[in-house]
């Protein structure tokens, strides 16, 4: 049986509890993904994709529920230490990138490393590598604001990948993305699933959901997976 | 009160460590009534942001506050000189009836905020935080000693008076003197080396057989270690006065043990005390963490850190001996003789 990378079980979270404004945007969510897969949470805007990507990505703590990560239960972890097992193990591409644009690219994609506390010479050793990879290298003493959509999301890709880690999440990816960049982005998807990467990616672009890479679509709906 | 530099550098410094401390004692007390680890209320999260903060200050807050002692003085032997019949330090603490507690308090607080620190770092390395309630209900208790540093400081420094006539160190330790001063300078140099280097030995071997057998960490073998250590530091002062300030001064009247941290003395007391208080607190701080046990996670990291603090305590305590008694060997073999 392959082993399971992500997993969650009756995951909620409700904000402002017990008050007249309480909001629960995911109920009972309980999933499964096992190691190399490439998984797609689908449903419309406010089904609670997000809150659940962020949640299984360390970056908020449920309310009730457990969420594990690579072995680890992490929904009870306190924040110092959900971040670090974040900064180890999980990679985040943002729906908006979240890039620093007045740093260069280089610098951007070498950005997580620095709490690592990693020699500078071995950061830019790993960037390098990242920067070849995702055919950067002309582009790499560019500032982030110079650069075209699909280039900032090549650097968005890179930058979650320099920590070394094998899960990546993926929120909403390819919204302001056009055709053209929308099969970009799935094919270097395609090629981190083929190196044995962990996929999951928040999306209700029916080309993402309907990509021959993806294994399994996860269907959201008012907060709740429906299938 | 003289409105001197060194007064007003230590009385804004505390006043604002006091204010800090009492901000902190008050969250810390807020955070020990309602902390629960396993709750995933909202009301935890806060506690649990709250705790970073607390923590935090209170690291900042703690560091500066021993480093007060050092402050404070290094401003007594500042304030010697404009204290007639002042020498050095002992004559502006004796100036006036709290010179000498606030001194003693801040000794002891010295070595209580170093436990408290080294409790709250062993805290934030664990996943579960097991010592969060303790390490902040002890934030209260200890409260009350910041509170007692800072009204004897504030009496200490009112009543600095410039025009009173105060006494200087070779007439406080002297033998013929009566008080603590006398009594330690009159104490026989065996005795109190004999004391000293009995809790030496007893210190060594005990971590020798820790070292060898291994020991299982229990609260009675922790109270025994911190009495050791008491022991030791108490001994140790007592032999400064009596044996080591002779030979440092090379005159058996002079027994201060403030003048050798002058440059005229190569300022030799600084890692004489540094190598003390370092060893003292690390001892203390070991047989404090024999209290945590040996089980779980805590009690793998608790034996962790009593493995740093007891190598930590005893290179600081053969530093300690090497600094102390080198001027009794060099004056030895110079001279063939002892004092």
């Amino acid at each position: 049986m392959e082993e399971t990378i992500l997993k969650t079980v009756k995951v909620t979270k409700i904000y402002n509890q017990g008050k007249h404004n309480e909001v629960v945007p995911v109920r009972d969510a309980s999933l499964a993904v096992g190691r190399g897969m490439a998984v797609v949470l689908k449903g419309p805007s406010g089904s609670g994709k997000t809150t659940l990507l962020s949640m299984i990505g360390c970056q908020i703590k449920p309310t009730y529920g457990e969420i594990v990560v690579k072995g680890k239960p992490v929904s009870k972890l306190p924040e110092k230490f959900a971040n670090l097992h974040k900064r180890q193990h999980i990679g985040f591409v943002f729906q908006q990138f979240h890039l620093v644009p007045d740093l260069s690219v280089l610098d951007n994609i070498m950005l997580p490393l620095l709490p690592w506390g990693m020699s500078p010479l071995e950061r830019r050793r790993r960037a390098e590598e990242l920067l070849t990879e995702f055919e950067l290298t002309p582009r790499r003493q560019f500032k982030v604001r110079d650069l075209s959509g699909g280039e900032q999301q090549r650097v968005a890709i890179s930058r979650s990948l320099i920590n070394g880690c094998t899960v990546l999440l993926a929120d909403e990816p390819t919204a302001h993305l056009d055709a053209q960049l929308t099969a970009d982005f799935l094919g270097y998807m395609n090629d981190l699933k083929q190196k044995g990467y962990t996929i999951l990616i928040a999306s209700h672009d029916p080309v993402v959901c309907e990509n021959a890479m993806v294994d399994r679509i996860i269907e959201m709906k008012n907060g709740e997976i429906v299938s | 009160m003289i409105l001197n530099p060194w007064i007003l550098t230590l009385l804004t410094g505390h006043g604002t460590l006091f204010f800090v401390f009492t901000l902190a004692t008050i969250n810390a007390w807020w955070i020990f009534r309602g902390w629960d680890f396993n709750a995933s209320s909202e009301k935890q999260y806060r506690l649990e942001k709250r705790t970073y903060l607390v923590s935090s200050v209170m690291n900042l807050t703690l560091v500066i506050q021993m480093l007060m002692l050092v402050l404070m003085v290094m401003a007594a032997d500042e304030l010697a000189k404009t204290l007639p019949g002042a020498m050095c330090a002992t004559g502006t603490l004796s100036s006036n009836e709290y010179g000498f507690p606030l001194l003693l308090v801040k000794i002891g607080s010295f070595f209580i905020y170093f436990v408290w620190l080294v409790l709250n770092l062993l805290d934030n390395q664990l996943e579960t935080y097991p010592l969060v309630r303790a390490k902040y209900l002890a934030l209260v208790f200890i409260y009350p000693v910041m509170v007692s540093e800072t009204v004897l400081l504030l009496l200490f420094t009112v009543h600095l008076d410039p025009t009173r006539i105060t006494s200087c160190c070779g007439s406080i330790y002297n033998e013929s003197s009566a008080g603590l001063g006398g009594t330690m300078a009159g104490s026989s140099p065996v005795l109190t080396l004999a004391l000293f280097f009995t809790a030496v030995l007893a210190i060594l071997v005990w971590y020798g057989m820790e070292q060898t057998r291994g020991t299982h960490p229990t609260v009675k073998k922790g109270v025994l270690e911190i009495g050791l250590w008491i022991w030791l530091f108490m001994s140790a002062l007592l032999t400064v006065i009596s044996f080591i300030s002779t030979y440092i001064y090379e005159m058996l009247s002079h027994k201060c043990p403030f003048c050798f941290l002058k440059q005229e003395y190569f300022y030799i007391g600084v890692p004489l005390y540094l190598f003390l208080f370092l060893a003292t607190a690390t001892g203390l701080t070991k047989g404090v963490l024999q209290w945590l046990g040996a089980e779980g996670q805590l009690g793998e990291k608790a034996a962790r850190f009593r493995q740093k603090m007891g190598q930590m305590s005893i290179v600081c305590l053969l530093a300690y001996i090497v600094v102390g008694y080198a001027p009794f060997i060099i004056y030895f073999l110079r001279t063939g003789r002892t004092i």
